[in-house]
């Protein structure tokens, strides 16, 4: 039993760019790009820095900043998005690396006070060998 | 023989089937039709559907073809509004409207007879929406589970908006957990999971046991969280007892059923004799029987809010037979 893993595993892989990894969110229901907020990542401990990120889902490519305005795009529930990281050289094959990752998941339609929703956190941490 | 409720599944039962991706759509519903937990199939519309809240016409016929293919026929079509999908505001009211007509376009699609929405729409959306209903020949109904009640203010609002339109597009979906008996056990463990002390276990206890106003519970537990040190995590998991786990006496959901269009079968865990311990099973049934409800319930499997462990068919069919003997009464 190993359930539903923030970090895919065996995701990790060396890119020209920098390097990706595989992430899901854990809740029941797909939710609006627009849903997810304050997303961190880090590499070996250091964080990196949001502006050298880039999400892929259903086909297309965002700049994080750009998520919040996406209302009507969905990030489905069975699927991994891809957090493309540009930082040239950092990571190569076959090398080991500590991945940590936070976002949260705002349930649009879960009041906990007025303007208020709940908002789910996903974290994951995984030691991967790049592909 | 009395007339009696008709038992199917919303394959929200099987989240954790699901989520790891042990089961396609198509296999969920042929395992249902395979164990007999049909006939009626309840679909939460954006877990089970990529492109919902929009549907194709391609996609909505082989989903309708798929249930008659298994015996089996669309009861609720579990839809969302998502009026906090904004970051900065909320959804108009003009925009909450058109969210659910996109969602009843989809239930008329799929042959859905109901679509669940949320209270918190409130009357003057639900008396734009009944034209459109009515338009459909959909039921729209919202689902009511705690804090909410029968004869909370916000339920009265929404029964004399009802009675007042006259609609019988209209109503409620009542969920079993408004009535439990104690939350589950599953619940108070994952508490102890988040680093509660067993003194702060037994205090969420007995709020939860006690006659004190809900905005008041909510104090004391904030109050005992923080003579605790609880985190954030744990704090929020503390308030789920009183959002996922009500004290409604049983006997008020007869005030509901005039205004009832389906009904969540809420449980946690069916024990190894058969029952229930966290839900008055028997009670609830014995009234549904005694008032001649002839709609649908749907087995609503939520352990998996506790537990990965892919258990969902196993209890949706120790819950079926639990009905069924308590029925047959």
């Amino acid at each position: 039993m190993s359930g539903v893993k923030v970090i895919e595993d065996n995701s990790l892989r060396a890119t020209p760019s920098g390097f990706e990894v595989r992430v899901r969110f854990k809740w029941y229901r797909s939710l609006p790009l627009s849903c997810l907020e304050d997303l961190r990542l880090s590499i070996d401990g250091e964080p990196v820095d949001p502006g050298l990120i880039k999400f892929h889902i259903n086909g297309h490519v965002y700049r994080l900043s750009e998520l919040t305005e996406l209302v009507e795009e969905n990030w489905f529930v069975l699927d991994p998005a891809i957090l493309e990281v540009e930082l040239p050289g950092k990571v190569k094959p076959g090398e080991p690396h500590q991945i940590d990752i936070s976002f949260g998941m705002r349930a649009p339609y879960i009041r906990t006070g007025p303007g208020d929703f709940l908002t789910v956190i996903n974290r994951g941490s995984a030691t991967q060998v790049a592909a | 023989m009395s007339a009696k409720p008709v038992l199917g599944t919303t394959l929200y039962s099987f989240t954790n089937e699901w989520l790891q991706r042990f089961y396609t759509l198509e296999e969920l519903v042929a395992k249902v039709a395979e164990l007999g937990l049909g006939p009626a199939v309840e679909v939460v519309g954006f877990q089970s559907f990529r492109e919902y809240p929009d549907l194709s016409d391609e996609f909505a016929r082989d989903f309708r073809s798929l249930l008659d293919r298994y015996g089996l026929f669309p009861s609720c079509l579990g839809g969302n509004c998502d009026v906090g999908r904004h970051r900065e505001r909320l959804m108009t009211e003009e925009e909450t409207v058109d969210f659910v007509e996109r969602q009843l376009v989809s239930a008329q699609k799929m042959g859905f007879r109901v679509l669940r929405i949320q209270t918190f729409v409130g009357p003057r959306v639900f008396e734009k929406i009944a034209p459109l209903a009515e338009k459909a020949k959909i039921q729209v109904a919202c689902e009511l589970h705690s804090p909410l009640h029968a004869r909370h203010p916000e339920v009265l609002e929404l029964r004399e908006c009802f009675d007042r339109v006259g609609s019988e597009y209209l109503g409620f979906v009542p969920d079993f957990s408004a009535s439990m008996a104690a939350p589950p056990a599953v619940y108070w463990q994952k508490l102890r999971d988040l680093g509660a002390p067993e003194a702060l276990v037994e205090e969420a206890k007995e709020v939860w046991a006690s006659d004190r106003p809900i905005p008041e519970k909510f104090g004391a537990l904030t109050d005992a969280a923080g003579r605790y040190g609880a985190d954030g995590a744990l704090r929020a998991q503390l308030n789920m007892s009183l959002t996922m786990f009500g004290r409604m006496p049983v006997e008020q959901l007869a005030e509901l059923l005039p205004y009832t269009k389906h009904i969540h079968g809420k449980f946690y865990g069916v024990d190894a004799s058969g029952n229930e311990p966290s839900l008055p099973y028997p009670e609830l049934m014995a009234l549904l029987k005694r008032e001649g409800y002839q709609g649908t319930i749907s087995a609503e499997w939520e352990g998996h809010a506790f537990t990965e462990e892919p258990i969902g068919f196993e209890q949706v069919r120790a819950w079926k037979a639990m009905c069924e003997r308590l029925l047959a009464k």
